[in-house]
């Protein structure tokens, strides 16, 4: 993720990133163009607004003829921002933030697994195919006034895993991966955190690692596996695997028209767009409408937690507006933090946000399994 | 200061009732637990899941949110919101691994000195039996102290 500063100057002034941007669209403070050229023009920073508002969904960074990393640049900027003692103005308080931060203070004995208890899921904790929950269980506690149910593609990965013949492991030890940490520029508590997942790596020596969530992965394979050497395996997104195992998962029926939003960090990011796909398309009856800009122009869920304003609004629904038009019944994701930004838009009484359905992929597929789906 | 544990706990106490109910315990010369830092806040209401989660990230060992009681609140509604928020902190709090036990919502009215008093002694007895918060770390007691009076205290960033 470090961008090397020459790479700046290959700047053209074209212009795309900024006309692709989607926050650019509609908050004017914010342009990549303007960011590169002062970066390119070595001329200072100022605009701190501009550094947070940034989704580093990387649409800027697909379009740009001169490989600028406009995206990677992002994070240094705001670690200079928070050195200066600027501030983002952080969604409710940062509370996220300041969990994950207790997560990195102390080796604190979490209860981060009850959601196993009141179902049939079959784990085993000396399995040694880890299933990453993410920040997930707390999620759903904070945002259900969202009526956020993130927990629900953990749930399905666990049934698609079982009805693979695999008996995952889910940690109670497992913290936050500090994605957005790294991202929002605040280093140390990345650090700490990776160091204590390291560690539970260490212990755990799992030999295949599954995520739900894209970040996770992401930030598993690009940031652990790079600087740590850890996990020493693969890791995967769910979504990979029920498309490797079409084949295996005895699917039943499910008449069900759905639109599939590519998340960046799935998508961009790690160039995986045939995979959610082929998953979904492996549920018989199950119609799959692409949205009108999909897989590598697919639009980012807006999802910011250090700056979400009303151009978030106006994205998350141009977005949910564009899966309705699609006359689906279901907006599909393989993303939690898609779900939270997009139920969040839905949560208001704006009457003109669309009101379909949510669902996560893995919690669509395990939905659709013959045996042990829900 | 070694060997004997000195808990340190935070206690929001809203503006209209509850810092008014410390005040009168103050005045009235009740003999209580002096083992606690009030911060005052309008609202009970006031008080999110951030507030709490910094104070133990500070190297808080307990924190007590303190309202109107429930019909009384200066703005209507605010005490409900606070249950609300309070719940989900809670939650948050298990779930993260650290005692229940070491928050606390109340109800003081202005007028309750008496109460106030033995509200704090109660929960100060509380948090001394359950012992230091994990979290503390190394935060010593001087930075702990320091931190809201000598420090730019940060809630909404991270």
């Amino acid at each position: 993720m470090t961008a090397p500063a020459t790479q700046v100057l290959r700047c053209l002034d074209c212009g795309k990133c900024t006309s692709v941007c989607p926050v650019a669209r509609y908050n004017h403070s914010l342009s990549p163009r303007r960011l590169m050229r002062r970066l390119a023009e070595g001329r200072p920073v100022s605009t701190t607004e501009a550094v947070w508002d940034c989704l580093t969904c990387m649409q800027c960074d697909r379009r740009c003829p001169q490989e600028v990393p406009i995206s990677p640049s992002v994070p240094p900027l705001r670690r200079l921002s928070r050195e200066r003692g600027e501030k983002p103005a952080s969604t409710r308080c940062s509370a996220i933030d300041q969990m994950a931060a207790l997560q990195s203070q102390a080796d604190l004995p979490q209860q981060r697994l009850d959601w196993l208890e009141d179902d049939d899921l079959q784990t085993d904790p000396d399995s040694k195919i880890l299933l990453w929950t993410g920040c997930t269980p707390f999620f759903d506690v904070f945002f259900a006034d969202k009526e956020v149910a993130t927990l629900e593609a953990v749930k399905g990965a666990v049934r698609i895993l079982n009805a693979l013949g695999m008996t995952p492991a889910v940690r109670g030890d497992e913290r936050c991966c500090g994605h957005d940490q790294l991202w929002s520029g605040d280093e140390d508590t990345f650090e700490q955190l990776a160091a204590r997942n390291v560690k539970m790596f260490e212990r755990a020596e799992p030999q295949l690692v599954v995520t739900v969530c894209p970040e996770c992965q992401l930030t598993l394979i690009n940031e652990y596996q790079r600087r740590f050497g850890q996990p020493g395996c693969r890791v995967v997104h769910v979504a990979e695997l029920v498309a490797e195992h079409t084949g295996e998962l005895g699917l039943a029926e499910t008449e069900t028209t759905v639109t599939f939003e590519d998340p960046c960090r799935l998508g961009r990011h790690q160039e995986k767009y045939d995979e959610p796909r082929a998953a979904l398309q492996a549920v018989p009856g199950l119609e799959l409408r692409e949205l009108p800009r999909n897989r590598g122009g697919a639009v980012c869920c807006a999802g910011n937690w250090l700056a979400c304003n009303q151009a978030s609004k106006r994205i998350q629904t141009d977005l949910l507006q564009a899966a309705a038009d699609t006359g689906s019944d279901t907006l599909v994701t393989a993303c939690p933090k898609c779900m939270i930004h997009l139920k969040c838009a839905q949560s208001g009484d704006d009457p003109s946000v669309p009101d379909l359905e949510i669902r996560d992929l893995a919690a669509v597929v395990a939905g659709a399994l013959t045996n042990g789906g829900a | 200061m070694s060997g004997k544990f000195d808990p340190r706990i935070v206690v929001f106490a809203c503006n209209w009732c509850s810092y008014a109910g410390a005040d009168t315990a103050g005045t009235s010369r009740i003999a209580h637990s002096p083992g606690f830092r009030v911060i005052r806040t309008m609202c009970s209401g006031r008080v999110n899941t951030t507030h709490v989660l910094q104070a133990f990230r500070m190297g808080a060992d307990g924190v007590l949110v303190s309202g109107c009681h429930l019909g009384d609140c200066h703005y209507i509604f605010g005490n409900h919101w606070a249950i609300k928020q309070f719940d989900i902190t809670k939650e948050m709090l298990r779930m993260l691994g650290l005692e229940t036990d070491r928050v606390r919502l109340e109800w003081v009215s202005a007028a309750e000195g008496p109460r106030w008093a033995e509200l704090i002694d109660e929960f100060v007895a509380r948090i001394t039996e359950l012992g230091p918060s994990p979290l503390r770390g190394e935060i010593g007691d001087t930075e702990f102290a320091a931190g809201p009076v000598g420090a730019e205290v940060e809630v909404g960033s991270s």
